[in-house]
């Protein structure tokens, strides 16, 4: 080989170790980049022999990643961003029946029957009417209000579900013209670190807003599944898009790809903020407004047979004392958000029956204490609870669906930091580990250094002697 | 396992993170001083809760009924005392009027001031409360006895509900009393004592001595059980203030925070988060071999 072969071996050793700390110095300049994955030089014995020079070469860099922890990591990610975002909606949802600061039903429809025992007890006086009355109107517009705070909240969350919609599109998209930008690059034989850490950024972003599943074909393209459908393949993006299903006025979520029709993936989301909404907004909130509605439809039913069963100070009956206006009877959808006092007794505490009898005005109470009565009849949830029985399981349905949701984010929470802490495992940068490599790179750099300067010198005084 | 310094960054901001939590848990339980801020703090004590407070309203519902119904009904008594007294005037006016050494003219005095008498009797009978006439049975609006004597209430006793399932009597009908069809007719009685007396008809005057006695223990009947419902009302009203007191401390119970459980709990809380953040420091100055 020869002297010239030595000053070969050392140019290619100082060249391999100055790339070498370059990526060092990359990585340990990059140490708190978020998603940065850590650089490894790839250095290869150059073969000896046959004419080949022997010595050491730098192939390039390798990133450090593992696809399976990073598709864990998207899964937890989308696991714990759906029940953060289903706690959060339940939040409102909890304080409008929350009878610890006030805020409850429980207070109004007491005052209801309070009100219709003062009325057996002085069905004349025109005061204690006035009053009846007004209670009467505090309770449907007690759970007018409920009612339409639940209903305003699904209409928030819709809102959400649009503008999380216009998120992913957006990030599909990039991905979409990442995964190109790579490609060019791979094609020109290079590896595309920081394009390919940018890639990972923008799928769990993505992750965060619905489930993604990441798959690499055969062929190396990249693609991104979500909800059972295809987002991403290669360089085409799909877009998902949110609309109101006519038929139960749930949140739809359909899915285009590639010019093909829209098809319905609402069922299919298992994770992202999306899944949270959709379930907050057409499992829970569903279900506590249809109670509510069930609970107004009985008591208002009870207390309307009751009343029409009595007679007012007028002499005549059969009037009822609130108007109910459910969409489909005897479904009890709506009644919460359309009761009211029947129209023809306002302004006329006259006309309450508080009597049972026509003959018996003004000062029979009788009829006015079967209405009180009721409070301890069983007249809600299919003639088997009271008033306040049924309220309270409906307090406990909210509570409850609030706290296992709080508890599935906690648990979720964990979930996710574990998966995290095996991902930074494999892509983080440890400073130490850094530190180390630098000062190897140096001293083989000083090495080479030093090799250089001993071919130099014995080159020297060979022409020299010549 | 490689060991990052990002994972260190990240363990010691979760750690934080929940302390910080659990922080404000603590305080919000100290400072509200209730366990249950929300239903879902815990969703069985809060459904308990509320049928603990309904339970206190209707409790509260009976008590009010109590107070409203109670002063009609010492009103009623007052009212048939005042009518005891009165008849027994009359008793002692008939007795005299037996008398034989009274003359013809003391007797026409004494006619006018049955004559009186029966127009108060008319009057106390004829008594309004807070919801109309008293003695006039559900025609609360219509005076009960006209002058001659007439009734035109009706029968119906009112009642109300002063407890679960116990109805109370709040009423006392006028005819029942005045003039019952198995008893005397008292306005009647003292008209025809009236007629006795202004005629001078002395054995007439004689006849009416056991009437009027009848009269008088009818009027003194009706008194006691007005007296008797009201002794009722007063066991139901102690009853209920009873129930209130053990349905409140119920509700205490599963509201309530034990202050001393949550300030210590707030204490500890403090704690940790002081040790959490000395540690975390340490080991932020430790892992690093920088000085080489």
């Amino acid at each position: 080989m020869g002297l010239n072969g030595l000053l070969g071996l050392a140019r290619d050793s100082l060249m391999t170790q100055a790339y070498a700390l370059d990526i060092t110095g990359q990585n340990v300049a990059n140490v708190n980049t978020p998603g940065y994955a850590r650089r490894v030089a790839v250095i290869e014995n150059r073969p000896t022999g046959g004419g080949a020079l022997g010595g050491v070469d730098a192939k390039g860099l390798q990133r450090a990643f593992d696809k399976f922890t990073e598709q864990r990591f998207f899964e937890a990610t989308g696991f714990s961003a759906s029940a953060d975002a289903r706690s959060q909606a339940l939040s409102p949802i909890e304080a409008m029946f929350n009878d610890a600061n006030g805020t409850g039903l429980s207070q109004t429809i007491s005052a209801l029957f309070t009100s219709f025992s003062a009325l057996s007890a002085n069905p004349s006086d025109m005061t204690v009417r006035s009053t009846m009355l007004s209670r009467a109107g505090d309770f449907a517009n007690k759970l007018n209000q409920t009612a339409s705070g639940i209903t305003q909240q699904r209409a928030d969350l819709l809102s959400q579900g649009q503008a999380t919609v216009l998120q992913i599109n957006d990030l599909a998209k990039q991905i979409a013209t990442l995964n190109k930008q790579i490609a060019q690059a791979e094609a020109s034989g290079a590896t595309p670190a920081d394009l390919m850490d940018r890639r990972d950024q923008v799928v769990a972003s993505l992750s965060e807003k619905v489930d993604t599943q990441v798959i690499t074909d055969e062929s190396g393209r990249f693609l991104v599944r979500t909800a059972g459908a295809m987002l991403v393949n290669g360089e085409n993006a799909g877009t998902l898009g949110v609309t109101l299903n006519p038929n139960d006025s749930s949140m739809m979520v359909t899915m285009q790809f590639n010019g093909g029709s829209p098809s319905n993936v609402t069922g299919q989301l298992s994770g992202g903020t999306l899944a949270g909404i959709r379930d907050a907004r057409d499992v829970d909130a569903v279900a506590v407004l249809q109670k509510l509605d069930t609970l107004a439809n009985d008591i208002a039913t009870a207390v309307n047979t009751q009343h029409a069963a009595g007679f007012g100070l007028d002499g005549t009956g059969g009037r009822p004392l609130f108007d109910l206006a459910p969409a489909n009877p005897p479904n009890p959808a709506g009644s919460a958000a359309t009761i009211k006092i029947n129209v023809d007794m306002i302004g006329h505490p006259e006309l309450l029956a508080a009597s049972s009898n026509a003959s018996t005005v003004p000062g029979a109470g009788d009829n006015a204490l079967a209405l009180a009565r009721l409070a301890s009849q069983p007249i809600a949830t299919g003639a088997t609870r009271t008033p306040a029985e049924a309220y309270s399981d409906l307090v406990g349905d909210v509570g409850l669906r609030k706290s296992s949701a709080d508890q599935e984010v906690q648990i979720r929470a964990d979930m996710k930091a574990q998966v995290t802490t095996m991902r930074e495992s494999t892509r983080g940068v440890s400073m130490d580990e850094e530190m180390v490599n630098l000062s190897k790179y140096q001293r083989a750099y000083q090495a080479a250094t030093k090799l250089l300067q001993t071919a130099d010198e014995l080159l020297a005084g060979l022409i020299q002697e010549l | 396992m490689r060991i990052t310094d990002s994972m260190h960054m990240g363990n010691i901001v979760r750690q934080a993170s929940t302390l910080a939590t659990r922080m404000a848990d603590a305080s919000k339980r100290a400072t509200t001083g209730l366990k249950i801020n929300a239903p879902s703090d815990d969703p069985i004590a809060a459904a308990q809760l509320a049928r603990v407070q309904a339970s206190i309203g209707q409790t509260n519902d009976y008590v009010s009924t109590i107070t409203a119904v109670r002063g009609d009904i010492e009103q009623t008594e007052s009212s048939l005392s005042i009518a005891e007294d009165v008849l027994q005037r009359v008793k002692e006016l008939t007795l005299q009027g037996t008398n034989p050494g009274l003359s013809a003219q003391d007797r026409t005095s004494m006619a006018q001031e049955i004559r009186a008498i029966r127009e108060q009797m008319l009057g106390i009978a004829n008594q309004q409360g807070s919801n109309g006439y008293l003695f006039g049975g559900t025609k609360t609006n219509v005076a009960p006895f006209a002058p001659d004597g007439t009734y035109n209430g009706d029968p119906a006793a009112r009642q109300a509900e002063v407890a679960p399932n116990v109805l109370a009597s709040v009423n006392v009908v006028g005819d029942a009393v005045f003039k019952p069809t198995s008893g005397r007719d008292i306005f009647k009685d003292l008209e025809d004592l009236y007629t006795a007396l202004s005629s001078n008809d002395v054995p007439g005057v004689t006849a009416q001595i056991d009437n009027i006695d009848a009269g008088y223990r009818q009027i003194l009947a009706a008194r006691s059980d007005a007296g008797l419902t009201l002794a009722r009302l007063d066991a139901a009203d102690a009853a209920h203030q009873q129930t209130n007191a053990t349905l409140t401390i119920q509700g205490h119970n599963l509201a309530d925070a034990d202050p001393y459980e949550a300030y210590s709990q707030l204490t500890a809380t403090q704690n940790s988060i002081e040790q959490s953040v000395a540690v975390s420091k340490s080991i932020l100055d430790t892992l690093s071999i920088r000085r080489f």
